[in-house]
């Protein structure tokens, strides 16, 4: 057999996926896309819940310290100090 | 002209280059035209390496998928179908090492079928004997002569996406040609 049969033969040896396969690759982009989809509307979401809980507690306390996300903001520290000696004595 | 037509004739004028900037953008249609216009070349690399076209379109299907989510990084530097003939090459070879066991039995029963023909008259029975010829062979030897007799790349194109020199290209190309021409000639009666 000579050299250029069978190079004939392999540059014969072409070949293609059926038109479908567009539309598969297609479908299986879409299905990998979606929970990223999912993942990123969630995470915006719980975003904007944080900042809106932000803003609320600074309308109402008029700051945004640790206390006053805690609730513990307009406490008044020596009530309880003279709550806690009035009881030890 | 419709409209359909005339949007299919733009994504067809386009440069492989143009279609990924769209389709990074999220044009559905571009990374479409992506697949159409390359489907053949990783078609005709997967199933001459794997020899069967069910497990070559499941490779197809993840050299797509997988440049969907990296085509932000590709650099622009080669050729797109040099790129995706990369991957397919390594995904191939991945799964061949995963499935050689299996291979090896059904190649056996494969020539068996095909030494108790008489005829190879046909060119349908040409292409499943040459493709059958071709798994005989290693995979490293497989895969130059797939990608520089088949596919038609360069020396220098077949080293750069096996990541090898050209002259390793060279001496498996004349190794894979001989071993391929006795396979085909002794082993399966081959006469042309």
């Amino acid at each position: 057999m000579k050299d250029k049969d069978l190079e004939k033969l392999l540059a014969n040896q072409q070949y293609d996926f059926d038109l479908d396969f567009v539309n598969q690759v297609l479908d299986f982009v879409e299905k990998e896309e979606t929970p990223i989809r999912h993942i990123s509307w969630f995470v915006t979401g719980v975003a904007v819940s944080i900042l809106l809980c932000a803003i609320a507690v600074y309308i109402q306390d008029g700051s945004l310290t640790f206390d006053s996300i805690l609730g513990a903001g307009s406490l008044d520290y020596s009530t309880i100090d003279t709550y806690y000696i009035n009881d030890l004595l | 002209m419709s409209n359909i037509q005339s949007v299919v004739k733009n994504l067809n004028s386009l440069h492989d280059f143009e279609l990924i900037n769209r389709a990074i953008d999220g044009d559905r249609g571009c990374f479409a035209e992506i697949v159409t216009r390359h489907k053949s070349t990783i078609a005709t690399t997967a199933i001459n390496m794997l020899g069967d076209m069910e497990e070559a379109k499941e490779i197809g299907q993840q050299v797509f998928i997988r440049f969907y989510k990296s085509m932000h990084t590709f650099k622009k530097e080669s050729k797109l179908s040099t790129y995706l003939t990369r991957i397919t090459i390594n995904l191939c070879l991945n799964h061949l090492k995963r499935t050689k066991i299996m291979q090896s039995r059904s190649l056996e029963l494969k020539v068996a079928v095909h030494q108790t023909s008489e005829h190879f008259s046909s060119d349908i029975e040409n292409k499943e004997l040459v493709n059958l010829t071709l798994q005989y062979l290693n995979e490293k030897h497989r895969a130059v002569l797939v990608l520089r007799m088949i596919k038609g790349y360069s020396t220098e194109e077949t080293a750069q996406i096996l990541d090898v020199p050209s002259g390793t290209v060279l001496s498996r190309l004349k190794r894979a040609m001989d071993h391929f021409k006795t396979i085909l000639t002794n082993e399966l009666k081959y006469e042309g």
